[in-house]
């Protein structure tokens, strides 16, 4: 339930790098033979939708329609009455709203092509209440997944600046927590209200109120007391691009920062290598492929690692030990093309008062 | 813990009605099945439980960073990361395929599981937890009180915020970083400001406030995973008469509609009480979905429960059932106006949750 700034930015977003995003697609779609895009959104799998149309839902679900030619359909859950707010926020031909989506999804589609093939990115995770009636009476659905990935990587240039932005908003919001701090709940709330104050459009904070028993981090109910060391995570978005960052805080302690930082920025310049990281306590890249915005890639918890695309943004988070002392770290990544090392997007933070 | 006697719960209910396993999906929207099911409040991604008549409760995650926060946050439960959601958790009901199992809600579960061949067969059991979602035990009822507090200190802090200037997302912002200071982790809050041509609410935009403007917004915190709502105007400035006009009517049709809320009566009871002042008042377009979506709804683990007050819901209020009741609409002579309160329907009547004075805030802009 998305409750910080939620607007499109046609300065940030310009509608000629949607068009391009859409060109790109439909060229894509045309050689696959596929007739009709369809893509599914809601607030925790938005990345799809506001990647070709800046548009990002703040409750309910939608499913975008892009036909091989033309500007695409919103089909979305939302109230009727929201859709003017719908079309000032989305670059859309049009947006038909239904409480059923998959029923009108499947009715527009068959009103242009009683036998069109319809690529679903992400198609195993879309709810079948939406997948099986666009499927229906001839309707061919097919995995979108492999022509959504290709078109995402690597990374246009309005998409790192958006991941730019987004990073330097954590990085602020971060800032605003002090290793002073004592109480856990005043410090989700400082660094909470940083990050919307700049523009995020969600934020979730995660604490691990005391290192030297447990490095998990976890949301907040309540309050709890601060321990002398503890790490603090911001996950935030921006204009639907999402980024997190870990900082290590704390009363005592801080001479490891300059050793932890120096070994997470090498293991991070080796991406989409990751080998370097099996030395940590636990270590995880996440990544948007196609709809959702941070999926899990690689990592310690992960039998399987899935590739990096070179060209796109990562986070990459990491727990060490340095001098007997548990330190956590993350921050997003460029991860580099054609033999190019990855970059850190802004430095990630340690600090004590 | 209220967890484990939701899940108790449940599970007599399960072998009450011979269900061998709930299959109930989550994610942030759609977040109250697996809340009730798991106690877990998800955040990212999809997440899938089953839950056995025996009590034997796996959450599968599909985000890394919810799975490590659900070892700790749900105990109790096994929790498994599985980047193939759907496959992970078809994989675990190919093995109880010959049992009766039920999931909630259905139609959202990955088509993975609902969709091609499996031996296992899901039954839509949404009646089921949402009965249990709508009618809450007494410790239930503790925690949305305690949001209810915390939602009359949110508007509170929300009528400092909000000051001619200002950008809506900083007056949201101000209000989030109170909340969780006060330790909510969640809150859903949608705003709108201006005059006749404001239509309804939605998400912060850069907008400043202006002298003048009315100020609509609800603010719905959570506690334990029960969100509270309350729903207030404000005027920056001193009320015009049509605007304290416009606003008594509003505030007349809550006061029917809560009036109306009793163990036995529908649905349908409360919001026709709500929109009969409206159409007393010559106003009867303006309860139509052209312009309003629902005259309040349920609440709980979720800030958009069954059931809907609506003129065609016939589903019967029991004790323990929480509603806000709210005739939000547009109002031609001033734009969109709201106002609602938290109400629990109690043996013989009902108490009201929120206590913030049911007026037409006038702020210094």
């Amino acid at each position: 339930m998305r409750r910080g700034l939620i607007s499109w930015s046609k300065a940030e977003l310009p509608e000629c790098v949607l068009d391009a995003r859409r060109g790109r697609a439909q060229a894509a779609m045309a050689q696959a033979g596929v007739d009709v895009l369809a893509v599914y959104t809601q607030p925790a799998r938005a990345a799809g939708v506001s990647w070709f149309t800046g548009f990002i839902p703040y409750w309910n679900q939608c499913i975008l329609l892009l036909p091989r030619t033309g500007r695409p359909t919103l089909v979305a859950g939302l109230s009727n009455r929201v859709s003017d707010w719908v079309m000032r926020n989305a670059h859309i031909e049009a947006v038909a709203p239904s409480p059923n989506i998959g029923a009108e999804a499947g009715r527009i589609v068959r009103a242009s092509n009683a036998r069109a093939v319809v690529a679903i990115p992400d198609l195993d995770t879309v709810p079948g209440g939406v997948v099986a009636p666009i499927g229906a009476n001839g309707v061919a659905v097919i995995d979108g997944t492999a022509l959504m990935e290709r078109l995402r990587a690597p990374a246009d240039a309005a998409e790192l600046a958006l991941s730019f932005k987004a990073a330097s908003i954590a990085h602020a919001a971060l800032a605003e927590a002090g290793g002073g701090e004592t109480d856990a709940a005043s410090l989700v709330g400082t660094i909470d209200g940083a990050a919307r104050r700049l523009g995020a459009e969600e934020v979730y904070v995660a604490l691990a109120p005391d290192l030297a028993r447990d490095t998990s981090l976890i949301r907040l109910e309540g309050t709890a007391a601060l321990a002398p060391r503890f790490a603090a995570r911001v996950s935030l978005a921006y204009k639907g691009v999402w980024v997190r960052m870990v900082r290590t805080l704390g009363r005592e302690g801080g001479e490891e920062s300059a050793a932890a930082l120096e070994r997470f920025a090498t293991c991070v310049a080796g991406l989409p290598r990751t080998e370097g990281f099996d030395g940590f306590s636990s270590w995880l890249v996440e990544g948007c492929r196609a709809t959702q915005p941070l999926e899990p890639l690689a990592g310690s918890m992960l039998k399987e690692s899935i590739a990096v695309a070179p060209g796109t943004v990562a986070t990459v988070q990491a727990a060490m030990e340095v001098g007997r002392r548990p330190v956590l770290i993350g921050a997003p990544v460029l991860v580099g093309r054609d033999g190019e090392g990855s970059a850190l997007l802004v430095p990630p933070q340690f600090d004590q008062d | 813990m209220l967890a484990k006697e939701r899940r108790e719960r449940l599970v007599g209910e399960m072998r009450r009605e011979g269900i061998e396993a709930i299959i109930a999906f989550g994610t942030s929207w759609q977040e109250a099945h697996l809340r009730y099911v798991t106690d877990f409040g998800i955040l990212e991604g999809n997440g899938i439980a089953i839950l056995g008549a025996d009590g034997r409760c796996r959450l599968f995650l599909d985000s890394a960073v919810e799975a490590e926060r659900a070892r700790v946050e749900a105990p109790g439960v096994e929790t498994l990361l599985a980047r193939e959601l759907a496959q992970a958790v078809g994989a675990s009901l190919e093995t109880v395929a010959n049992q009766r199992l039920a999931a909630a809600p259905r139609h959202l579960l990955p088509v993975w599981l609902t969709a091609g061949e499996r031996r296992f067969r899901l039954e839509d059991g949404a009646a089921l937890l949402d009965r249990l979602l709508m009618e809450k035990m007494p410790r239930e009822i503790d925690a949305m009180r305690r949001a209810a507090a915390l939602a009359d200190e949110g508007y509170e802090v929300f009528r400092q915020a909000a000051r001619a200037g200002r950008k809506q997302y900083e007056v949201v912002a101000d209000v989030e970083a109170f909340l969780r200071r006060k330790g909510s982790p969640d809150n859903f809050m949608i705003l709108g400001s201006g005059g006749v041509e404001v239509r309804g609410m939605a998400p912060p935009s850069e907008r400043r406030l202006k002298a003048g403007d009315l100020v609509t917004t609800e603010i719905t915190p959570a506690v334990e995973g029960y969100f509270a709502q309350i729903c207030r105007t404000l005027v920056l400035g001193k009320a015009t008469i049509t605007q304290q006009r416009a606003f008594d009517v509003y505030l007349e049709a809550m006061e029917a509609g809560i009036a109306a809320v009793r163990p036995g009566v529908t649905a349908a009871d409360v919001a026709r009480a709500e929109n009969d002042v409206f159409r007393r008042h010559g106003l009867g377009d303006y309860v139509t979905s052209k312009y309003t979506r629902v005259r309040g709804h349920g609440m709980g683990l979720m800030a958009d429960l069954k059931p809907s007050l609506l003129e065609d819901v016939d589903t019967v209020l029991r004790p323990g059932m929480t509603v806000i009741v709210h005739p939000n609409t547009y109002h031609p002579e001033t734009g969109y106006m709201v106002l609602g309160d938290l109400v629990v329907v109690a043996d013989g009547g009902h108490e009201v949750l929120t206590h913030t004075p049911r007026k037409l805030f006038e702020v210094a802009p």
